[in-house]
């Protein structure tokens, strides 16, 4: 799943993680794997047979409780001509697979957990890490990217059946171009429901992106200026999507060629 | 009772939308959504400390067009409560 990704040639990194197989005598049969941190050991251990979803949800974790140079938004990120597409959404709102569709229909990804927004200057941040599917969405993009590479399927986690996309490569490769935010478009998943992308004011846009922030109450008048200046230098819309994802994809295809 | 705003030469705020603020309160480190009739007061009250009777009437050459009946005066404390209660406006103390 990590073949696409260089090891670091620095000394310095941000995170000195550890993923340990202990067993426990007293249960021989259910071998299980710790999370280290700085030799800190943040969470209960998981069934080993999970260690791939857990290292993914601990590096989230990392990234999430300590990026705090970033505007932190829970939200996919992909862009075309360095232009960028802002997904934010709870989840279960299809964000992931949105951006696990463009990003195979010719979008870089970005992320599809974080936006990393740059205080001093408003651009993105790449953090190109695997797409997390989950449940439907899993058969859903093996359909629509043949050529995917997904890894095994993990049933019976907290969110169901959990699967990983390794983002394409040029993705990867790209993961030091920052991007010019342009659109910021609130994705919504309704099973069956006629597509519809509507503009949104910006002040209800401004309100609701500080709710899908990780850290904006944290990082105080940074973190509004910073969201302001995002609202200001973006299109906002809501979109409702019920299941085609061509269509959808093409429904924001045209939105980045100017058509909407 | 004079009230006076609090904190708003430190505050911040934006607008994109008619009649919709939205307003970083550097001494809550809150964020607010706030109607232009609230930042009129917020306003008038930075540039001196105002009685009710003195705010009433300021906002009256604001609002040329609007009458200040016992609904709108109530209207007008109601959203002095608020912004008192977020830490935008205080009482002066003599």
């Amino acid at each position: 799943m990590y073949a696409d990704y260089l090891l670091s040639a620095d000394d310095f990194v941000d995170f000195h993680i550890n993923l340990l197989s202990r067993t426990h005598w007293r249960r021989p049969w259910q071998p299980q794997a710790h999370f280290l941190l700085d030799d800190d050991e943040p969470f209960e251990p998981f069934p080993r047979d999970t260690a791939l979803p857990f290292l993914e949800w601990g590096l989230n974790w990392c990234v999430a409780t300590r990026a705090h140079h970033y505007l932190m938004l829970h939200a996919g990120v992909i862009a075309r001509d360095d232009q960028a597409l802002i997904l934010p959404a709870w989840p279960g709102s299809g964000k992931s697979t949105l951006s696990a569709a463009l990003c195979h229909r010719g979008w870089r990804l970005l992320s599809d957990e974080f936006g990393l927004v740059r205080p001093k200057d408003g651009l993105l941040a790449p953090f190109p890490r695997l797409v997390a599917l989950k449940n439907e969405s899993i058969a859903v993009i093996r359909a629509f990217a043949p050529d995917a590479v997904l890894g095994p399927e993990y049933p019976k986690t907290r969110k169901g059946t959990l699967c990983h996309l390794r983002p394409p490569t040029d993705s990867i490769e790209r993961d030091q171009e920052l991007a010019q935010p342009r659109w910021i478009v609130f994705p919504q998943f309704k099973a069956g429901a006629a597509m519809s992308l509507r503009p949104m004011p910006r002040t209800e846009a401004f309100v609701t992106l500080s709710g899908h922030s990780f850290n904006y109450d944290l990082i105080g008048l940074r973190g509004f200026e910073t969201l302001a200046h995002l609202i200001d230098s973006c299109e906002c819309y809501r979109f409702e999507y019920g299941g085609d994802l061509e269509q959808a994809v093409a429904q924001l295809n045209a939105l980045a060629d100017g058509l909407i | 009772m004079r009230w006076r705003s609090s904190r708003c030469d430190e505050s911040k705020w934006y607008f994109w939308d008619a009649e919709k603020y939205v307003f970083f309160n550097t001494g809550s480190a809150q964020t607010h959504q706030l109607s232009q009739f609230a930042v009129d007061i917020l306003t008038l009250l930075k540039t001196q400390p105002l009685e009710l009777s003195e705010l009433i009437e300021q906002l009256a050459g604001v609002y040329e067009n609007l009458e200040f009946d016992a609904e709108t005066v109530a209207y007008l404390q109601e959203t002095m409560v608020l912004l008192d209660g977020i830490g935008l406006i205080e009482p002066e103390m003599m």
